[in-house]
């Protein structure tokens, strides 16, 4: 969870009133956060919630606390003049090819805010912006930046040179890399490309290497009263939007002026920061029931305007208007969420529960125990993979096509699908283990989503993955044997086939009937090419058995 | 309860220095002389010679649980041979080559008791079988068993136990055994690792400690007891000879400094078996045992993966037949 320090002072003034020191405690669970501890005038506190990045200021904190005392009623809306600059975006190919950028004018930068400042855009591109991979955040001096229409292209790593932070000396892209602690740290996120993300000014000066550094001249924000240039780039439009205004948010709330500013992609504009209002409706049955208590409508509407709701009431529904920049809120228990933050979970009074039943473990979980045993009889040692996994593991490199259940909002390609095998999540295990003695012979008992004509069905698989040199066919088949005879399955038969992921002649297909019910499986040794796209090296049989109780 | 423990390990430590007085001259002591030790001496002083001599030994290791209609137990046994030439191991074998476990499991269903005498039975009746085995198979100066040679009192059943049989095998297996190495011309050896024997100790009226302990303050390194007649009112001993005539004899050996005298049983004693003893049992300062035995222990031992296997397996196949496990092995809490 993310960790910020706020200067008690800084934060009485944004807030107009001192914090007793009695309430210190407690002052803060509105705003999700624990206190944890206190060093002088510095608050250390824990935000105990990873998506809500409009907290991870100090500006973001007063704002809630603002909102939960009444001093903010309802939702706060946020609009920016547009100003004349322009931002020409050049052909990006896919690094960071979304941007968003805004002018702030008039800005009294203190000692506090400029740690603020730092560390909110350090928060943001760190947490938010996964360490800078799906997003990186720079401000300049605006007085140093010449002209109005501002470049953001792809440079030539050799050619293109600037002053880095800190630095004096011009170096190229490649050196900056190189020799900047910056470009060491995060020069990983631009490994394979030749050309590298650049700002340049309508005079041709290099303002700053995105996602690496700013420039040592216009790149370079000081105490005082400034005007400052602030960009975001990264990989969504909508990503890089919310934390632009997250920063100009904080900026209007300390009285500053943000103007927004024209991104030109040639073939669209986009005019940010835009702020914009989302709707959602949530019967009110629902709310009561998450709750557990039923509370009046105008109770209901009060709770939900401390956390900066708009609300109408609409029959049994509930209509709730909230900013987008509340990323969080995907679904109305979040919303619920808010109103117990907003009622206090502290005030929830104690209740034993009423249930008079005792707990077991299902049918289907106490045979799929029962095949681990069997599995750990049989001599093989059990471990557990993951069941969302990739295509690219699943299909790619296994050599085949086939169709999966897939995640509609996945957070990384490495967890896009659901598992339809589990034999190319254990030739994973086995790469990650190649420094440990052989024989490794593993297996699992886990399930996977099969999409057929009729839908999508949730299989239990037995799956024994052995490897070592000699490792064939008749070991892996004396196995499957093994736990087949036990499971007492009849009508069972062997049909050689064909198959990509494994060798042409050492590969069949089992049917056979379990409790009555037809069931398949496959037993194999892995084609060497599968072995190759694992970057495995000695030999693996397999064998995957359908045995889910029907 | 600490303070309890540490007053009676005191006390033990105390009756150590009175054993050690009453231990002073006992081979000369007359309760000592009227037994009828095998070529007369008691006291034996065991030289230190090379000796060339062929020895094998069986060891075996079990595990027994119990489920809802039926009680088993898995046994894994080892033999070793060793082969010395003026003292020095020239070869040695193993049998089986790779030792497996052996599922058992009773006929009928038996009281907790009887169940335990069962494993032990059936452990005991494997280790004789695989020792005929190795005996009828090799030509041997030794053979030595890991404890009695002849079957424990516990083990002794009475007629109308379930499981009575199975002691009447163990006695067959027994003389069995004295049949193969008799024909073999190959001397059994019992070395019982922690005797608990009192024979001695109650001739000197110190009933409360058993005869290794008494021995050790009477013994110095390198010096043994020479084998004497066990005692005559022997039930277990009548049970061997309503079949076949069988006398035990029974010797000490004291290895070296730091450890207890070891007792040794034979049927067809010798005075060399102690030196042979001896020889086996001295590679370390402190701890008296032949390392034949321990070298067929080691092998036959079941890991803690071996017995986790199994049990997975009877455990699961239990599961998918719907046989419980006891309810004190499935305490819901």
């Amino acid at each position: 969870m993310p960790k910020i320090d706020v200067s008690r002072s800084d934060l009485e003034s944004l807030l107009h009133y001192k914090i007793k020191d009695s309430e210190l405690e407690k002052f803060f669970l509105c705003t999700k956060c624990e206190v944890d501890g206190v060093d002088g005038d510095t608050i250390k506190l824990d935000i105990k919630d990873s998506n809500r990045p409009d907290l991870w200021s100090i500006e973001g904190v007063a704002r809630e606390i603002k909102k939960d005392n009444g001093e903010i009623k309802g939702l706060k809306e946020y609009s920016f003049e547009k100003s004349d600059y322009i931002v020409d975006v050049g052909d990006m190919k896919n690094i960071a090819k979304y941007v968003a950028a805004a002018v702030v004018k008039n800005v009294d930068i203190s000692d506090d805010f400029l740690i603020s400042l730092v560390n909110m855009q350090e928060k943001i591109a760190g947490s938010y912006g996964k360490k800078r991979s799906e997003l990186s955040m720079g401000m300049y001096d605006l007085n140093k930046i010449s002209g109005k229409k501002l470049k953001y292209f792809l440079g030539d790593k050799k050619t293109v040179k600037f002053a880095p932070l800190g630095f004096e000396k011009e170096m190229t892209l490649e050196e900056v890399l190189k020799n900047h602690k910056k470009g060491q740290e995060y020069g990983h996120l631009l490994a394979g490309f030749d050309k590298y993300p650049v700002w340049q000014d309508e005079k041709g000066k290099i303002m700053s290497m995105p996602p690496i550094v700013n420039s040592n001249d216009s790149g370079k924000v000081e105490v005082g009263k400034n005007d400052l240039f602030i960009e975001v780039t990264g990989i969504t439009q909508e990503k890089v939007n919310v934390a632009l205004l997250i920063v100009c948010m904080a900026f209007a709330d300390r009285g500053a002026k943000v103007e927004a500013i024209t991104v030109d992609y040639g073939k669209e504009k986009v005019v940010t920061p835009y702020f914009a209002k989302e709707k959602m409706e949530i019967s009110k049955q629902k709310i009561f029931d998450y709750i557990g208590m039923e509370i009046s409508e105008k109770d209901l509407i009060g709770l939900l305007e401390r956390k900066g709701y708009d609300v109408k009431i609409v029959k049994d529904k509930v209509v709730v208007e909230y900013p987008n920049y509340r990323v969080d809120i995907m679904h109305p228990v979040d919303v619920i969420e808010d109103i117990l933050i907003s009622i206090g979970y502290n005030t929830i009074k104690l209740e034993k529960v009423d249930v008079r039943s005792t707990g077991g473990l299902l049918d289907k979980t106490v045979w799929a125990d029962s095949l681990r045993l069997l599995g750990v009889g049989a001599g093989l040692q059990e471990i557990m993979t993951f069941t969302l996994t990739s295509k690219e593991k699943q299909f790619g490199k296994m050599k085949i096509k086939n169709k999966a259940v897939t995640i509609a909002n996945p957070m990384s390609e490495s967890i896009e699908i659901f598992r339809t095998s589990i034999v190319p999540e254990h030739l994973e295990f086995l790469v990650k283990n190649q420094h440990i003695s052989y024989p490794q012979n593993v297996f699992e008992v886990g399930k996977i989503l099969e999409e057929n004509d009729k839908g999508i069905l949730e299989k239990i698989f037995f799956t024994a993955t052995l490897c070592y040199e000699g490792v064939d066919y008749t070991y892996a088949k004396r196995l499957a044997e093994f736990v087949l005879n036990n499971l007492e399955v009849t009508d069972k038969k062997y049909t050689e086939f064909k198959h990509n992921s494994f060798i042409e002649g050492r590969v069949a297909k089992i049917e056979y009937k379990l409790n009555g019910k037809k069931k398949e499986g496959i037993i194999g040794e892995i084609n060497p090419e599968v072995l190759k796209n694992f970057n495995l090296e000695t030999p693996v049989a397999v064998f995957e058995l359908d045995l889910t109780p029907d | 309860m600490y303070e309890q423990i540490r007053e009676k390990i005191k006390g033990v430590k105390d009756s150590f220095v009175l054993i050690t007085e009453k231990a002073k001259g006992i081979f000369d002591s007359s309760q000592i002389k009227d037994l009828k030790f095998i070529d007369s001496a008691a006291l034996i002083d065991i030289k230190n010679d090379k000796k060339t001599f062929s020895v094998g030994a069986v060891d075996s290791g079990f595990f027994s649980d119990s489920f809802v209609g039926f009680d088993f137990c898995f046994v894994k046994i080892s033999g070793s041979v060793f082969y010395y030439k003026n003292g020095k191991l020239e070869e040695n074998k193993r049998f089986p080559k790779n030792p497996l476990a052996v599922f058992f499991t009773p006929d009928a269903c038996l009281q907790k008791e009887e169940f335990e005498r069962y494993v032990s039975i059936t452990r005991i009746k494997q280790e004789l079988l695989l020792a005929r085995q190795i005996i009828e198979t090799n030509d041997l100066d030794y053979f030595l068993l890991d404890g009695s040679l002849i079957p424990h009192p516990m083990d002794r059943l009475k007629k109308d136990s379930e499981i009575y049989k199975e002691y009447q095998e163990l006695i067959s297996s027994y003389l069995t055994l004295y049949v193969a190495a008799e024909k073999k011309k190959t001397r059994l050896i019992g070395c019982v690792e922690d005797s608990r024997s009192n024979f001695f100790t109650k001739k000197f009226g110190l009933e409360k400690f058993n005869d290794s302990i008494f021995l050790n303050a009477a013994l110095n390194k390198k010096q043994g007891v020479n084998f004497f007649r066990a005692g005559e009112e022997n039930k277990i001993l009548d049970d061997l000879n309503a079949h076949k005539k069988v006398d035990l004899y029974v010797g000490y050996v004291k290895v070296n400094d730091y450890d207890l005298p070891l007792r040794i049983e034979m049927i067809d004693p010798c005075k060399e078996a102690i030196e042979v003893i001896y020889f086996l049992a001295s590679h370390t300062k402190n701890y008296s045992y032949p390392s034949v035995i321990i070298d067929a222990d080691l092998r036959a031992k079941l890991s803690p993966n071996e017995i986790n296997t199994v049990k997975a397996y009877i455990e699961g196949i239990s599961n998918i037949q719907g046989i419980k496990k006891l309810r004190r092995n499935r305490r819901p809490f």
